[in-house]
């Protein structure tokens, strides 16, 4: 489709796209089995916000048994270990953290990212009237639900204390011989169909995602004048595209190794739990190789969309172009690229050859170098800025200074020496909760406030979404930095209780420190919930650009109708246009992606320069 | 730690405690046969005459042992509770951190992880555990109990403990000995009682007596209807009414015989519940006293032989003896394959063998090199003088201190061979045969 | 009004970095570090290479922060005007982008050599290297070591081999337990009976994973005696916080007499000579 010469601001045609007969639908076909990509993205962001909280009181079980070990643990010990006055079970405690990270990675980051921030904003971002395989955009939301079911099933298929237990990373021989733990029985399988479910969600998200944003978008709108947040669904769209595939070949793997006896990871010759001695043949470490080979990709699929989001709100609330438009979407490049040849950076102890050992650690710690240029742009760009210090920015520059301190912190585990001491102790579990809570979700807690008047027409509560802001970073410091000096220490993860060991004894108090913070931020986030349900409803309306920003979604109506705009967009600019001497020109400090130049003969429609509003901040 | 770290430690459990404090209480779990019981006599009923104190096996057991969170230490066991208790506690605390999921809170071996555990953890409660340096007849001593904990049990998923502190494997060393002890006690009172079988099935047949003898009556008395006056048929309602009566009281005298025996005080052994607990306390005390200070251990009366391919040879063929019938479980290369494995007990309806706790066998394969209970040479020399308890892995007390050296010899070369021992033939067996009854005349 | 807010932001989000810095400062001392000084040749490398780490990363990390400061402060004061408008400055995005370079790849080639010699079997010390130690081998949820027996001289690799896959007569077994010399570089073999396990000393620095399957050779060297952890780092089922064993350094002649004593324990036949009352059966 050729975007070079555009119709100025003709209407609408509806012959762009196929479109049958236009019929009033029923309640289920326009707001359950939708096929619109708004409502497929508030689908998704529903359900995983839904997910958070179930993520995150996993997570509070994992600190309480940390703060309090073999104590009476509440609901989870009251309900299931009764007989036992509550003390939890260590496979318990297993499949606690192996759920909070399983449904806080496949249930809610990577879902919240693309499924509901990249449905929502692409084709408003680009000017399309919805995505290309509008139907393939409803199953992949669909299909998370059986992914759901899965999971849950997983939890009670062996018994209550039996649920998915080997990690989140599923190690075989563990995970591949049916006896060797409790959670390697049923729920094990469970899990790994759970998985491949949500994989299929996300392939048919990433191809729709490519699809769309290479074929569908506004004339004039050239990839370079794209905004960044579909710079970063784009390419967190390839990765998906060539890294998932990966992970479902090896899922299906290990179902065969578990089920029908192949011995893909086994080794021959061992007796775990007095079973037969395996037949054997296969390798433990290939399956690392496999999953990590997608799992690496992952974490970026789970950061860049973020970043995209961030800068584009960054440059909205400073009222100024984001600092180096094109070093950052090529950094975006760079990462996604780089990210596919630094997967052996999380087997560096694993016993694989050394050499790679070596060619994974230059590469792993080259990858730091386009992410800290996005850096230095993201504070370039707050640099001389007009800061509106609103909930959208504060979540901003706490993704910003969360990022900082996480991406360095990874520069211990990248250096091989270094992580030979710090593999598999609480200071990796610093390193990616401070870039996946304190980066990602940051960036998330924005997006939510800066497009929740996109979604729904109305604005969230400026004042709670402060107080949950605070209260989350506090929080979250609070209940991470600690970890570091954790990991230093020496304590390894996935203990249910590491005081047996003396060296360890007198970090207890710290722990429950952390466990204290931890439970102020998780009921923090309740705060967000209530202020996002409760707006949908009550929230103050308004109208088309509350935030003043200059997108091609702050165009269209809030929330946007059938088919998004109500004119043909046109893009005649780059965005990040505010405070230029062009937007002087029209008298304020921002000018709209699709505002002709001023030069052009004025034929906007009517409804083309948003009414200015009062927004609080 | 300073001041402000104890501060945000104590404000941050006082913040957390708050209102989860309602605390899930914890019972010791009953054994099958007290479960099936007489109800009454396993929960226990007020004194007829209104008395507060109320009796019933449950209630002893509570009185003298306690809950798991509120425990008792009942002077007349022979367990070092410590001064005040305090071993008692260190030790329950110990079992329920490292102990309890699979051993379960009463030692009963159903943890919640003990399902999915081959083989299954120990339960206690029969007193009986199986690696031992003590006659076959005869409880561990504590030294058994220690050398299990610290080396832990190869092959199963008992871990070495090798790293607690000496006072700490002392205490839970004896909060298992007590956990024993009431099993043992709870079985030995099940046993008393089941004399006065007032079991539901006991007294659905006493009802189904009652109703029997009451159809029966009132088919006589029809009968008796039809001919007014006849004396066969007045004798026979007579008679049936007698048995009805009889019916009757039969379930009353047993009702009030089970009251009497657990409400009696009286002063003979015979009397009652009270006097019944003391007395099989007594009984279970002294066969566990009796080890205590490492009487009763079997111990060698001669040095090992040295090991050597003639010690080892002649090892093997006692291996391979009809008499001592070594292969019969263990099959005739060693491998726990042996024709025992094949055969049903009597009464059983699977194949091969049970240990005494009813669960499925399997006699060892001696080719892994895992060693139970220990690999020492003193360890083997026990498991086949002493046999292993609770298992179908008899005594022998037969054979010659020289002749288990080399039978010892021989187990623990088998690991160490290529390939598996070499099989038994015709010829073989009768040069064996005739070379031992040479050597038997010599002895 | 709202520049005193705005101004409170830009504070706020300064306060934590200089919290964080100040608690890396009193961790040492509060002991929320490293479990001692690292107590092996290659461990102490490995500490000097965090330190050198350190040094960098919070040299940029309080630049950052700084600039990060600087420019929230700078546009909280901003409230009328506009902006400034730029699209970027291509000078500093290659200043940003070459500086770090160099510094990342000079950390990244700074420590192949560390972490060859961690790894590389053939660059072990020979003497460790030829005569290994123990075999370890990790199971759900203990330590089980092997020695060869005492006496015990391997000649060659192909010896070594035949020792690890058939167990000899001689060799001394423990559980949870593992002793080694001190003073000397020490060589022994890491295996797994059943999942994945990881061989962590924390104190000797030393990690590696037990993979089923195969048969991994560690070398480190104790410069100190003294009783050292000895933990699981890779998840093995429930019981993978259990595992807590000890590896004790000896000097070399405590650790020859604790070979000989495990030997006769071992072979211990529980024979009493009679003395004047002998035992009955």
């Amino acid at each position: 489709m050729s975007t070079l010469n555009p119709p100025a601001n003709a209407p609408l045609a509806h012959d762009d796209h196929a479109h049958g007969e236009h019929h009033e639908l029923g309640f289920v076909r326009k707001y359950v089995f939708s096929t619109d990509h708004k409502i497929i993205g508030v689908q998704f962001l529903a359900t995983t916000l839904l997910m958070f909280i179930l993520g995150g009181a996993l997570a509070l079980g994992v600190r309480w048994q940390l703060a309090y070990p073999w104590s009476d643990m509440p609901i989870f010990g009251r309900l299931i270990f009764g007989a036992e006055g509550g003390q939890i079970s260590p496979e318990f405690y297993t499949m606690l953290f192996t759920m909070h990270a399983t449904v806080m990675i496949f249930l809610v980051i990577i879902p919240i990212l693309a499924g509901a921030f990249g449905n929502f904003l692409i084709p408003l971002q680009i000017g399309a009237d919805d995505m290309a395989f509008p139907t393939l955009n409803m199953l992949s939301y669909w299909f998370m639900w059986p992914a759901i079911g899965c999971f849950f099933f997983s939890f009670v298929s062996g018994g209550l204390t039996a649920g998915p237990g080997n990690g989140w990373t599923a190690y075989p021989v563990l995970s591949a011989i049916v006896s060797a733990s409790p959670s390697s029985e049923s729920a094990q399988t469970w899990w790994l169909i759970g998985l491949t479910f949500i994989g299929v969600s996300s392939m048919m998200g990433s191809i729709n995602y490519m699809t769309t944003i290479i074929n569908m978008r506004a004339p004039g709108m050239t990839l370079f004048r794209m905004p960044l947040t579909i710079w970063s669904m784009f390419i967190t769209a390839i990765l998906q595209a060539f890294a998932l595939p990966v992970l479902t070949a090896a899922g299906f793997m290990l179902v065969a190794d578990r089920m029908i006896g192949t011995c893909f990871f086994i080794p021959s010759g061992l007796v775990v739990n007095n079973a037969d001695p395996t037949v054997g043949g296969g390798q433990p470490l290939l399956w690392q190789h496999l999953f990590w080979f997608y799992s690496h990709p992952a974490v970026y699929i789970m950061l860049l969309p973020a970043m995209g989001m961030v800068s584009d709100m960054m440059s909205c609330m400073s009222r100024k172009p984001i600092f180096g438009y094109k070093p950052m979407v090529y950094s975006l490049a760079a990462i996604a690229g780089l990210g596919f040849i630094v997967w052996g950076h999380h087997m560096f102890t694993s016993g694989m050859n050394p050499a790679l050992g070596m060619t994974f650690m230059v590469a792993t710690i080259m990858i730091s170098l386009p992410s800290a240029i996005k850096t230095f742009n993201w504070i370039g760009t707050m640099w001389g800025g007009r800061l509106q210090f609103n909930t959208v920015m504060l979540n901003c520059i706490g993704f910003v200074s969360m990022f900082i301190v996480g991406g360095l912190s990874g520069v211990f585990m990248a250096s091989v020496p270094t992580d030979i001491y710090f593999h598999d102790t609480y200071f990796i579990v610093a390193h990616f909760h401070y870039v996946l809570f304190g980066a990602t979700l940051f960036g998330v807690f924005g997006a939510i406030h800066f497009w929740f008047p996109k979604m729904f027409g109305r604005m969230m509560s400026e004042t709670v979404g402060k107080v949950h802001f605070f209260l989350t970073f506090v929080g979250f410091n609070c209940t991470f930095f600690p970890m570091h000096l954790l990991g230093i220490a020496g304590m390894p993860r996935r203990y249910a209780d590491p005081y047996l060991h003396p060296y360890l004894e007198h970090l207890m108090p710290m722990n429950r420190f952390i466990t204290l913070s931890a439970a102020v931020m998780g009921f923090a986030q309740l705060l967000l919930l209530g202020n996002f349900f409760y707006s949908m409803f009550r929230g103050k309306k308004v109208g088309r650009n509350p935030w003043k920003a200059n997108g091609l979604e702050w165009s269209a109506p809030s929330p946007p109708g059938h088919g998004n705009f109500d004119f043909q967009p046109v893009c005649y600019r780059a965005p990040y246009e505010y405070s230029s001497p062009e937007a002087e020109a029209l008298g304020q400090d921002f000018i709209m992606q699709v505002d002709p130049p001023p030069e052009m003969p004025d034929e906007s429609p009517p409804d083309e320069s948003p009414p200015d509003e009062k927004t609080d901040t | 730690m300073n001041a402000r770290m104890k501060l945000i430690s104590t404000a941050s459990t006082a913040l957390l405690l708050a209102g989860c404090l309602a605390n899930s209480d914890t019972e010791f779990v009953y054994q099958t046969q007290t479960d099936e019981l007489m109800k009454e006599a396993k929960k226990g009923f007020k004194q007829p005459d209104g008395g507060d104190k109320v009796w019933g096996l449950e209630n002893y057991l509570l009185d003298l042992f306690g809950t798991p969170n509120d425990l008792v230490a009942w002077k007349r066991l022979p367990v070092d509770f410590g001064a005040a208790g305090n071993n008692l506690a260190q030790g329950r605390k110990l079992y329920m951190e490292h102990c309890m999921h699979c051993h379960g809170v009463s030692g009963d071996g159903d943890g919640p992880t003990a399902r999915y555990l081959k083989p299954l953890p120990r339960d206690y409660r029969k007193g009986l555990f199986k690696f031992t340096s003590t006659l076959a007849s005869d409880k561990p001593n504590r030294d058994d109990l220690k050398r299990t904990i610290k080396l832990g049990i190869p092959g199963t998923y008992m871990p070495s403990f090798m790293l607690l502190t000496d006072s700490e494997l002392h205490s839970v060393t004896e909060y298992v000995r007590w956990l024993a002890l009431r099993g043992e006690l709870e079985l030995k009172l099940d046993a008393e009682l089941s004399d006065y079988d007032n079991s539901d099935a006991v007294r659905q047949s006493r009802r189904d007596d009652i109703a029997a003898a009451k159809k029966a009556l009132t088919a006589a008395e029809k009968e008796a209807e039809k001919k007014p006056g006849d004396p066969a048929l007045k004798a026979e309602v007579a008679a049936k009414q007698e048995a009805r009566k009889r019916a009757e009281n039969a379930k009353e005298t047993l009702d009030k015989d089970v009251r009497q025996f657990l409400l009696s005080q009286g002063d003979s052994a015979e009397d009652g519940l009270r006097e019944k607990v003391d007395e099989n306390a007594d009984f279970i005390v002294g066969r566990w006293a009796r080890v205590t200070d490492g009487q009763n251990r079997i111990v060698p009366l001669a040095p090992r032989t040295p090991s050597s391919p003639e010690s080892i040879n002649r090892g093997r063929r006692l291996f391979l003896d009809n008499e001592i019938k070594c292969l019969e479980c263990h099959g005739d290369t060693g491998q726990g394959n042996g024709p025992q494995t094949r055969s049903y007990a009597e009464g059983a309806d699977k194949p091969g063998l049970f240990d005494d706790w009813g669960h499925p066998q399997k006699p060892r394969n001696l080719t892994t090199g895992i060693y139970r209970g220990g690999r020492r040479p003193i360890d083997i020399y026990r498991r086949i003088r002493g046999g292993i308890k609770g298992t179908k892995m008899p005594p022998n007390i037969k054979l010659k201190d020289q002749q288990v050296w080399d039978l010892v010899n021989y187990v623990l070369s088998i690991p160490l061979n290529e390939g598996p021992a070499v099989t038994q033939n015709k010829h073989d067996h009768d040069h064996d045969h005739d070379h031992k009854q040479a050597d038997a005349s010599g002895e | 009004m709202k520049k005193h807010w705005n101004h409170f932001w830009g504070i706020f989000f300064m306060f934590w970095p200089v919290v964080a810095i100040l608690s890396c400062v009193v961790a040492p001392a509060r002991k929320w570090w490293f479990p001692g000084v690292a107590m092996s040749p290659l461990g102490e490398r490995i500490d000097d290479l965090f330190y050198l780490l350190l040094i960098i990363v919070t040299a940029v990390f309080i630049a950052t922060q700084i600039a990060m400061g600087y420019v929230l402060w700078k546009g909280a004061s901003r409230t009328s005007g506009t902006a400034w408008y730029t699209h970027g400055s291509h000078k500093l995005e290659v200043i940003w982008t070459i500086v770090p370079s160099g510094i990342l790849l000079f950390m990244a080639l700074y420590q192949l050599d560390v972490w060859a010699e961690f790894r590389v079997t053939s660059t072990f010390p020979a003497q460790a290297r030829n005569q290994p130690l123990a075999e370890v081998t990790a199971r759900q949820f203990e330590w089980r070591i092997r020695y060869p027996a005492p006496d015990r001289v391997f000649r060659g690799h192909d010896d070594i081999k035949r020792w690890l896959q058939q167990p000899e007569a001689g060799d001394l077994y423990t559980v949870n337990d593992f002793h080694i010399p001190t003073g000397r570089p020490v060589m022994f073999f890491l295996r797994s009976q059943d999942v994945q396990h990881a061989f962590f000393c924390p104190e000797l620095r030393v990690k590696q994973d037990a993979v089923p399957g195969l048969v991994i050779p560690i070398w480190t060297e104790a410069i100190a005696g003294g009783d050292y952890s000895l933990l699981c780092a890779e998840l093995c089922g429930w019981g993978h916080y259990k595992m807590k064993a000890r590896l004790a350094a000896q000097p070399e002649a405590a650790f020859q007499k604790y070979l000989r004593d495990l030997q006769t324990s071992q072979n211990d036949d529980g024979y009493v000579p009679p003395s004047d009352s002998s035992e009955q059966e």
